[in-house]
């Protein structure tokens, strides 16, 4: 026993040490080092797995990450980027005792320039919070995760965040224009798309690599002109497998809306207790449709999808008569998978995605997986790009359920591949799939994304284990 | 007559071409090359052989134009998987019988292949309302220099597993590996289109024109600010939108559903003939064709209508890329065509890519550059040179305009490079691939 102890006191004496060399960089008040302190970091919104990190270190500013960077070589200590932790793969769930660099605090939008249509923001800027910045602007910056509230823009570029309106206006990838990223040398390099001028397009690496590369500090986004009108639906079908059908066919049409979200039976039981929205209560799915530009234009794309609809069943098709009925409808599929907590103490949500036109045949076989293995499931998803976000109702405290939700969790994404499709869309790989990816890819393209961590990371000091799997 | 390798060899020091009609030879030919360090330069169309450096080390030009089968066109999931060596225009007929397109300009689409456009990534005057053409590739499949073949990305339009290391081979020069298959993200053709051109008569006018048309320059298929007399010789429709020739044109594209096309245009044509500058609509196809030829031409090897230059002689041209903000545009064109050496000049508004071509002697090319570039401050990037003549010996290092300049010292800092040139030792540790082509290497 008193061996025990004391262990824990030199770790602990250690670990205070340690703390110290940070602190002088940006004070006793930013660092977090006492376990009882730590265990809040020791997972991100992925909660089956938990570590806790070494530390928390709370930097204000690019010099001071620089100099974190340093003394985390000079320590031989190992760095986690985090932003909110608001991801949902693990990618920000320390994996051996790393220490954890929090952005949070570097939160300024230092620019909006309008005429140029760029912003430059700290990384630690809440996706809402540059939204709310660009009302009345006539812009707006396109990516828009169902987590914005909460999620920062420089973890929306480490994940490469999605949403619902990627469908038209893309990923996070497209509307980065620069990134400012502190080296594993503790260097800060400027990294933009080369567009032709002979240079290597690392911002397009650097943004998705989930903090593995370098530790973005600083961002440049592109801003893109409002649309001048928006319509919103609501269609009911009495089959998710109907809805599907017909968002697979809406986009064979040739038609891209604005976005195209699915919600099953199972979570409009949720977001109608937790919204009263007034879904019909024996509704099978409601597939939300957006469409927007010129309202002409809107009109005529408008006939098209609702043929569409009805030619796949749709008995009810609602339109939003105001900008907030529409805003309280996007509330609604944006909140759906917290009102998941109203059905089941512990839910786990995945992400995968396959080829458009395979999206009827994934919702069925997720049903009759979840029905193997015993685990009720719900599903939204980003139809139209064929990203499904299967959602397991269970009690982690039931070890035996937790397993089986994992199981069927594996099962679903090894279908995705199968269908041509990925393991994740918009998560990332973090922890939680790190073992896929040789599901996914040969040896030789890790070999070559190892290669590319390499060339950054020499040494692995950043998000060891995260992203690739390790060759041992 | 010219034959290939007489036309390659005037850019790449060839001892011997080697066709190839597999993927897997590409791979066999990287991996014989890498055992011999022997340099192998991947040639598509060759049609920008005239880009970048040029390369000394004796080599095999590997030729990928036999490389071209269609893999997989599942058109309802706007997705199309080919081999890299079919040409954009082959590859435009393909999506043409389902109705779509993929919506990249380039010079010459008959030659151009699909591994070219994307290796080199030029700009394109759609790119601010559709995208570059590198976020068009969903994922890929590309040999390396150890001729180890790997693949990268999906086959899906959003995928976050693994690095976007298709997105680091798009604009690499094939400087890392060779592209042998793409899948490509397409879109439905649009139904309509509409082309417009204004004369602005001042370079204040220019600015006003580009300020009124604001954040419609990405939402407008094209809105392309020409300047510099040689868009008035080569273009009789352009001469007509101004009896006079002004100092340029904006020419805009607008595309998409036809109330998309009839909305745009409402809201441009109005605020433009209130400032006093009045659109022409361009409405005879072949007018329209011959207008898109000359944009998308401008860039190419050989422009339309561009005079040819003279055996013998000691001149040549030089192609010039830059990057200017919106703001910047219409002041920096102005001041970058006052050179006496700078001919013509196009500008893509909405993503501010400004090409500059300049003839001159090919003993001034230093000074005419160095001249370029300072003229270019105001910029958001400062210009490279992407088109040299065949015998002109620029280093990559000034070609690419590695070495700092004033006001641009963050671009080319040596962690940037640093870091391209880990990632090239481990992708082609041998460098083999197109060795004196960049300037980072």
């Amino acid at each position: 026993m008193w061996r025990v102890f004391s262990r824990e006191t030199r770790v602990l004496r250690e670990r205070k040490k340690q703390a110290e060399a940070f602190a002088r960089i940006v004070g006793w008040e930013n660092v977090l080092w006492h376990p009882a302190e730590l265990v809040v970091y020791d997972c991100d919104g992925y909660t089956v797995e938990r570590r806790p990190p070494q530390l928390v270190v709370f930097p204000a500013s690019e010099s001071e990450v620089c100099h974190l960077v340093k003394t985390a070589n000079a320590l031989g200590l190992k760095l986690l980027p985090r932003g909110a932790g608001t991801g949902l793969a693990g990618g920000a769930t320390p994996r051996d005792g790393e220490v954890i660099v929090s952005l949070t605090r570097m939160n300024r939008i230092h620019k909006i320039d309008i005429v140029n249509r760029y912003a430059e923001v700290d990384p630690g800027v809440l996706n809402t919070q540059l939204a709310r910045a660009l009302e009345g602007t006539g812009l707006h910056y396109a990516p828009d995760p169902s987590s914005q509230t909460a999620s920062t823009l420089g973890g929306n570029a480490a994940t490469n965040a999605g949403g619902p309106h990627t469908l038209k206006y893309g990923v996070t990838l497209n509307h980065v224009l620069a990134v400012n990223l502190v080296t594993t040398s503790g260097d800060v390099i400027t990294v933009q798309s080369p567009h032709g001028n002979g240079q290597l397009d690392l911002l397009s690496v650097v943004i998705g690599s989930e903090g593995t590369l370098g530790i973005i500090t600083r961002l440049w986004l592109r801003l893109t002109p409002n649309p001048r009108s928006f319509r919103t639906f609501r269609a009911v079908f009495d089959t998710p497998e109907a809805a599907c059908e017909a968002i697979s066919d809406i986009i064979g049409a040739g038609i891209l809306p604005a976005a195209m979200e699915l919600m099953d039976r199972g979570i409009l039981d949720a977001v109608e207790e937790a919204f009263h929205f007034g879904f019909p209560p024996d509704a099978g799915a409601v597939v939300v449709i957006e469409l927007d530009g010129f309202p002409a234009a809107v009109a005529q794309e408008a006939e098209k999808v609702l043929e569409l609809c009805r030619k796949w069943g749709a008995r009810e098709i609602l339109e939003a008569r105001s900008e907030e009925e529409r805003q309280q409808l996007w509330k609604c599929r944006k909140m759906a998978v917290a009102a998941v907590g109203r059905l089941s103490p512990s839910y786990c949500i995945q992400d995968g995605v396959v080829p458009r036109t395979r999206l009827p045949q994934i919702i069925r076989e997720i049903q009759e997986i979840s029905r193997r293995h015993g685990v009720p499931v719900v599903n939204v998803a980003h139809a139209g790009d064929g990203n499904i976000h299967p959602i397991f109702l269970f009690d982690e405290r039931n070890c035996a359920q937790v397993q089986r939700v994992l199981a069927a969790g594996q099962e679903i994404l090894r279908r995705c591949i199968a269908l041509g499709g990925s393991i994740t869309a918009e998560h990332g790989v973090g922890l939680e799939k790190l073992h896929l990816m040789e599901a996914q890819f040969a040896e030789p393209d890790l070999e070559a994304m190892r290669r590319l961590r390499r060339a950054f990371d020499p040494g692995g000091t950043l998000a060891p284990g995260k992203l690739i799997p390790t060759r041992d | 007559m010219d034959t290939p390798i007489d036309r390659f060899r005037s850019f790449l020091p060839l001892e011997e071409l080697r066709t190839v009609r597999e993927q897997k030879e590409v791979a066999e030919v990287l991996a014989q090359a890498a055992g011999a360090s022997q340099a192998v330069y991947p040639i598509g169309g060759g049609t920008h052989l005239s880009a970048g450096g040029r390369p000394t080390r004796p080599g095999v030009g590997l030729v990928l134009t036999e490389v071209n089968r269609l893999v997989d066109y599942p058109h309802r999931d706007l997705t199309v998987t080919v081999e890299a060596g079919m040409t954009v225009r082959q590859l435009q007929e393909i999506l043409a019988r389902e109705n779509q397109w993929l919506p990249v300009s380039t010079a010459d689409p008959e030659r151009t292949t699909i591994g070219g456009l994307l290796s080199t990534a030029w700009p394109g005057p759609r790119d601010a309302c559709y995208g570059s053409v590198g976020e068009f590739l969903l994922g890929c499949r590309a040999v390396d220099g150890r001729g180890q073949m790997f693949t990268c990305g999906a086959k899906v339009v959003k995928n976050a597993a693994g690095y976007n290391l298709h997105r680091l081979l798009a604009g690499s020069y094939g400087s890392l590996a060779v592209i042998t298959e793409v899948t490509l993200m397409v879109r439905p053709r649009p139904e309509a289109s509409a082309l417009y051109a204004v004369a602005l008569p001042t370079w204040e006018k220019a600015d006003e024109a580009l300020r009124t048309l604001g954040p419609r320059a990405v939402e407008a298929a094209a809105a392309q600010l020409l300047a510099g007399r040689y868009w008035a010789d080569v273009n009789e429709v352009l001469r007509s939108v101004a009896a006079t020739p002004p100092v340029g044109w904006l020419v805009l594209a607008l595309e998409g559903s036809q109330p998309h096309v009839d909305g745009l245009a409402a809201e441009v044509l109005q605020p433009l003939a209130t400032a006093g500058l009045a659109p022409v609509a361009i409405t005879a196809e072949e007018h329209k064709q011959e207008l898109w030829r000359l944009i998308e031409g401008f860039s190419g090897e050989n422009p339309p209508g561009r005079p040819q230059e003279a055996a013998g002689s000691d001149e040549g041209w030089l192609l010039h890329l830059g990057h200017l903000l919106p703001e910047f545009i219409a002041k920096g064109i102005g001041e970058l065509l006052s050179h006496p050496a700078a001919v013509a000049a196009q500008v893509h508004a909405g993503s501010g890519a400004v090409w500059v071509w300049t003839h001159c002697k090919q003993s001034d090319w230093q000074q005419v550059t160095n001249e370029l570039r300072s003229r270019f401050c105001a910029g958001f990037r400062p210009t490279v040179i992407v088109r040299r003549p065949p015998g002109c010996d620029i280093p990559p290092g000034k070609l690419w305009n590695a070495e700092p300049v004033s006001g641009h010292e963050k671009f080319g800092l040596p962690g940037t490079y640093e870091i391209m040139r880990r990632i090239k030792a481990e992708f082609d540790p041998h460098g083999v691939l197109n060795p004196g082509r960049l300037a980072w290497e």
